[in-house]
């Protein structure tokens, strides 16, 4: 039972990844990240496509703890994975030279298994693996084996901007974490042995995949290219929210006064909804994908009860999302409006959107129609 | 197990695995798309249960393929063929299809499956062919005979279906691709359920995939939307004031041949090249002349040959929409000016003008910032 299902999944996962790699190289458009995308896919395939020929050759499917070749393929596929959400996250950061760095556990592994008169012994168990710890070609392996982990959390660790990204924090804490359970998963089944495990971990390789893939493919926006090359003055404008928040109260000063003398009695809400809107305004804070609600209040200087009940008041039943997600919009038909050549998916980007589905789905919900449809009545209408 | 087997359970796992992620896709996708994605969609994830249930019959100790014309598999091998014609008819003239229509297609399975449940008959087990011809006058074999002879006709239906370039994604190429591809997998699917051998299975089932595979490529990222609307008034305005029907291409309108004027003619007058299903041939037999004389006529103009000019046509007024300002996508433009395949438009684009749409549209606007 136990080796069906493996070898049922394991010619489900190659299937899988060769699709896949085939599907992303030919939609690559001169994307990096699809690039690295596929030749992941394609090293899992080409892996798991040599497991099936052993599956077909009459011997029984066995599942050993430790398995050299298993752990070759692992160590490579690992950085290559991290690859793809880099080049993601931060476009252009990743240089031959910190490839070959991340590529190093897989080099050394190299060396040593063609260091000649190395043998390896045959690990049923975890209970091998600790009989047989004290032997080098075992304890190296599991050194090995350990050293996958940090790997994961360097994806914390890549400078990010989200001015140059198409990725939110949302998506970084998505798909990191995503990626350091199928490393785990990994561990757990080379050192266990076990093959429900291991099932469980292609299951798992399986739809975590088919996930990512679709995200690239249909969910993902391009960086503008123009953004690509601003990259100096993006740095420093980066630290405008920061310095936002003083100018902000400055400005309420004077409009405190004013506010006061004109309607006493909603004074407080309707001068924190002052406030906000300078705020917005100012530095057009909807253009963050990452200002949280908290991030948001702490900005303000209130706490979020005070906040959601604003929104309210104004016409906002959904709270903080809905009003930035419509002054997304605004911005975006305002920006569209200026400009009607420019490409629809760049000025999402512009005004905050990272996921294309979020964004059509927002303006079908405020506006009425999608973005084409209401741009074509537009120009009907004049 | 043998080797044949082996391939043919190896080819049902890549195949249940590949329709069953295009299934997958295509719903998720189902938004952006019309209702012919849906079917599609459905189509998919129906083959891949179709596949998965042999897989686990293998398992289950049942050799994969040893019998001939089992019932299980000509009933889903029907109700499959009837699905895999929703998509086609769908794409060729949407809206055609409605519910009766629908109801009306898959009447033969459903009569098949009803008198099954009404009046159980006894299936006798046949292993080989000749098996077949020996029990030919029992009722339970000539059935099912009957059965596998239904699937062929279905083919007819595409012909039949309404078909008009003006509101349609596909041209005619397509749909004889489409067509003789699904006559191929129905010819070997009626091998394989007559003969029972595995090798046949596997070709049956790896065409199915490579099939599968392509099909939902081309759905996702080359098939055109047709526009909501099918309105060709602004573009016969902005057409009006055409002047030369070759702006981006060398013509000397002086000392031309006849029929190189009456060519032109022709192609502004009635504007041919909208027609995504235009031939060398039936421009020809337009013209009155035979198909060599035309494409010398076209080469000695300066032009490799018919395609070139013919996509030369459309490029020029694909720009003419363009620079004209209309708020209308690349794609729709794309389509009114005959093309049905996005990558074939961007292609031609790129190889005349040089850069991307794109990347054309923001030179456009930016030259207009400027003055």
């Amino acid at each position: 039972m136990e080796q069906q299902i493996l070898s049922t999944i394991i010619q489900f996962a190659s299937c899988t990844f060769l699709l896949f790699a085939v599907l992303l190289w030919v939609r690559r458009n001169g994307n990096r990240s699809r690039v690295y995308f596929s030749i992941t896919y394609l090293v899992c395939g080409i892996d798991l496509s040599s497991r099936i020929f052993h599956l077909y050759s009459e011997v029984p499917v066995t599942y050993e703890a430790l398995h050299p070749l298993n752990l070759y393929i692992a160590l490579i596929e690992v950085p290559l994975f991290l690859f793809y959400l880099v080049e993601v996250v931060n476009p252009g950061w990743l240089t031959w030279r910190k490839i070959a760095l991340l590529c190093l556990p897989w080099g050394g592994w190299n060396i040593i298994v063609l260091i000649p008169g190395f043998h390896f012994r045959e690990l049923a168990n975890f209970g091998d693996i600790f009989q047989h710890i004290g032997e080098a070609n075992v304890w190296l392996r599991l050194l090995f084996v350990v050293l996958i982990l940090p790997f994961n959390i360097l994806i914390y660790r890549v400078p990010y901007n989200w001015r140059r990204s198409s990725a939110d924090l949302g998506m970084i804490r998505t798909y990191g974490g995503g990626f350091v359970v199928m490393a785990m998963l990994y561990i757990c089944s080379t050192v266990s042995g076990l093959m429900l495990v291991s099932s469980l971990h292609l299951l798992y390789c399986i739809v975590f995949c088919l996930y990512t893939v679709y995200y690239e493919l249909f969910l993902r926006l391009n960086v503008p290219s123009e953004r690509k090359e601003e990259k100096h003055q993006a740095e420093t404008e980066a630290l405008q929210p920061a310095m936002l928040a003083p100018v902000a109260h400055k400005m309420t000063d004077d409009e405190t006064e004013a506010m006061e003398e004109e309607s006493p009695e909603s004074a407080p809400d309707n001068e924190l909804w002052q406030i906000l809107t300078a705020l917005m305004n100012d530095g057009k804070l909807w253009r963050n994908p990452d200002l949280s609600q908290m991030e948001f209040t702490n900005l303000l200087g209130t706490n979020r009860t005070t906040l959601s009940l604003v929104f309210k008041k104004n016409g906002y039943a959904g709270g903080y999302r809905e009003y930035v997600n419509r002054r997304r919009i605004e911005d975006f038909i305002g920006i569209m409006k200026q400009h009607p050549q420019k490409n629809t998916q760049e000025v999402f980007f512009e005004v905050g959107y990272r996921s294309k589905a979020t964004a059509y789905r927002n303006f079908n919900e405020y506006v009425g129609h999608a973005p084409s449809e209401y741009f074509r009545n537009q120009s009907e209408e004049i | 197990m043998q080797t044949e087997e082996k391939l043919l359970s190896m080819m049902l796992h890549f195949a249940s695995c590949a329709f069953l992620l295009a299934g997958i896709f295509l719903w998720l996708r189902r938004k952006s798309g019309d209702r012919a994605r849906r079917y599609l969609s459905y189509f998919c994830l129906f083959g891949s249960l179709c596949f998965f249930v042999r897989i686990i019959q293998n398992y289950g100790g049942i050799p994969v393929a040893s019998t001939v014309l089992p019932i299980l598999n000509l009933e889903g091998g029907l109700f499959t063929i009837i699905l895999l014609y929703l998509y086609p008819i769908e794409v060729i003239s949407p809206g055609w299809l409605t519910l009766k229509r629908i109801l009306l297609m898959s009447a033969p399975w459903l009569i098949i499956v009803s008198t099954k449940l009404i009046a159980p008959i006894a299936f006798r087990e046949l292993h080989t062919f000749s098996e077949v011809l020996q029990y030919i006058d029992e009722p339970n074999v000539w059935f099912r005979l009957l059965i596998l002879l239904v699937i062929l006709p279905y083919v007819v239906m595409i012909f039949v279906v309404p078909h008009s370039w003006m509101k349609s994604s596909v041209s005619n190429r397509w749909i004889y691709l489409y067509t003789s591809i699904v006559l191929c997998i129905s010819v070997l699917y009626g091998i394989f359920m007559l003969t029972g051998s595995a090798l046949v299975s596997t070709i049956h089932v790896f065409f199915f995939f490579m099939f599968c595979i392509l099909i939902t490529y081309q759905e996702l990222f080359v098939r055109m939307r047709v526009p909501a609307d099918r309105q060709p008034k602004p573009l016969a305005a902005a057409s009006a004031d055409r002047k030369s029907v070759m702006e981006v291409s060398p013509t000397e309108e002086e000392n031309a041949h006849p029929l190189w004027a009456e060519l032109n003619r022709l192609m502004k007058e009635k504007e041919l090249w909208r027609n995504p299903d235009t031939t060398q041939e039936s421009m020809a037999l337009l013209l009155d002349v035979s198909r060599p004389t035309l494409a010398a006529v076209i080469r000695e103009n300066g032009f490799s040959g018919y395609k070139e000019y013919l996509n030369r046509c459309r490029i020029e007024e694909f720009l003419k929409i363009l620079n004209s300002r209309q708020r209308i996508s690349v794609q729709e433009a794309f389509f009114c000016v005959g093309y049905r395949s996005r990558q074939t438009a961007f292609q031609y684009f790129q190889e005349y003008i040089g850069c991307t749409p794109a990347e054309y549209l923001n030179r456009l606007s930016e030259s207009e910032q400027k003055y």
